[in-house]
């Protein structure tokens, strides 16, 4: 009973909150596509916020729900849930937070290979495994997802540069959930 | 294959550097002394002269998926093979796996784990289980509650004397396991030996600390708390027990609901 809610209770969680809320500071028209793709990429991968830049194009979409709360009566839920993931003492300003203009651009996602918690760094006060921007080779780690007190490295699948980040140090992770991306 | 130094800085370390030289194992590593010994995130496991430190390589033990069962897995070998040592039931019974898998006497800790998988090389998952054994000595200046092997048993217990349980468990559990298939059985048996099950405990995740009726282990192995008719689970995060609960009263109330 427990097992089956445990999977009810996953699979809402990446899309459950309130529409993405689109602020944009556009001099120009906007690429409504690039908007419904960034929009889709926000809720496929738990991220607050993001934002990008094309020309002189800035867009920031911001999600405001935090909560990852399950209402009773959900299908096949025995109880309401809430997904629980550490987060690191530390609270220095990840790279997602600054994944700029490159986001959209070309390149091949990283996916999760594994439901856990992502870490960006060894420890809170090392330095990060990779920065946007950053060139990486096939087997370079990129990556640690910690689950249940086993840490398993995430290692780049390729070479290439990092072009965005998709996640936040500490920040829960689905099984299947695009990590980051390396054109 | 069993290989035994009398110093190394960190068991985990040598086994990972022989996974990256070719060994596909299994393969343990023991040492009597253990100087630069690594605990969760980053933290530094201390490791006194005449305890445990043990670590065991397989390859591929799962799918990549489920490679955190193994820390369940390992969790109720580190019971059953600290029972055989102690042999006392009236300690025995006290024995209890704190999720996900330090071993507790009335709370204390006996054992800590910590697992690592690494891909060596395309399709070669090298994971390893990191054991630390309190067998006469507890680190000084610890922030939580520990024991050793020697003070419950009332007499001298060596690190030797635990291995050959240590690794005859672990054969056991893993075969039991089955690659995956057999965590259903895993998971019960660890839910046998759990300590606090049904009582109000706390998880410390870094950045807030949550209590709540502990009500189980879900089909991944992540900790379930009940609070206020609300379900939490938690993939990492820090347990602590709390010492005055009654499990027999909590129960009661946890079925109630």
């Amino acid at each position: 009973m427990v097992d089956t809610s445990a999977r009810a209770g996953n699979k809402p969680r990446a899309s459950v909150g309130n529409a993405p809320a689109i602020k944009s500071v556009a001099s120009n028209a906007i690429d409504t596509a690039l908007v419904a793709r960034l929009a889709k990429l926000l809720q496929d991968t738990d991220l607050g916020e993001i934002e990008v830049e094309k020309g002189d194009l800035r867009i920031k979409i911001v999600r405001h729900s935090t909560a990852t709360m399950m209402q009773q009566g959900a299908p096949m839920a025995a109880a309401p849930m809430q997904v629980v993931h550490a987060l690191p003492a530390s609270k220095a300003p990840t790279s997602a937070a600054t994944a700029r203009e490159e986001v959209v651009q070309s390149g091949e996602p990283v996916p999760a290979p594994m439901v856990g918690t992502a870490y960006l760094r060894a420890s809170p006060e090392a330095k990060p495994f990779i920065e946007i921007g950053s060139k990486v080779a096939a087997g370079d780690r990129i990556m640690l997802i910690e689950a249940m007190k086993t840490f398993n490295d995430i290692l780049s699948p390729r070479a290439g540069t990092v072009t965005a980040i998709l996640v936040n140090d500490g920040q829960p992770v689905e099984y299947g959930q695009p990590l980051m991306i390396i054109e | 294959m069993i290989e035994h130094h009398q110093r190394l800085g960190s068991t985990n370390d040598e086994a990972l550097r022989r996974a990256r030289e070719g060994a596909r194992g299994p393969l343990f590593i023991i040492a009597d002394e253990q100087f630069a010994g690594r605990g969760r995130h980053g933290k530094v496991w201390q490791a006194p002269p005449g305890n445990l430190n043990i670590s065991l390589l397989l390859t591929n033990p799962a799918p990549v998926a489920q490679l955190p069962e193994l820390g369940f897995v390992a969790g109720v070998a580190v019971h059953g093979a600290l029972c055989e040592t102690l042999r006392d039931a009236q300690v025995t019974a006290a024995l209890k796996i704190k999720w996900p898998n330090d071993i507790v006497h009335h709370g204390a800790k006996l054992s800590g784990l910590m697992l690592e998988a690494h891909q060596v090389q395309h399709g070669v998952q090298a994971c390893i289980i990191g054991i630390g054994i309190n067998c006469r000595a507890i680190p000084d200046g610890l922030p939580y509650g520990a024991t050793h092997l020697a003070a419950l048993a009332g007499r001298a217990v060596e690190a030797a004397e635990v291995a050959p349980h240590l690794i005859a468990a672990l054969g056991r559990e893993i075969a039991l396991h089955g690659g995956g298939a057999g965590f259903a059985g895993i998971r019960q048996r660890w839910l046998a030996r759990a300590a606090g099950l049904g009582t109000m405990v706390s998880v410390d995740t870094g950045s807030a600390r949550r209590s709540g009726i502990f009500q189980t282990i879900d089909m991944h192995g992540r900790l379930v708390l009940v609070m206020d008719g609300v379900e939490a689970r938690f993939d990492a995060g820090d347990v602590f027990l709390n010492p005055s609960a009654n499990t027999a009263t909590s129960r009661k109330e946890l079925e109630s609901q």
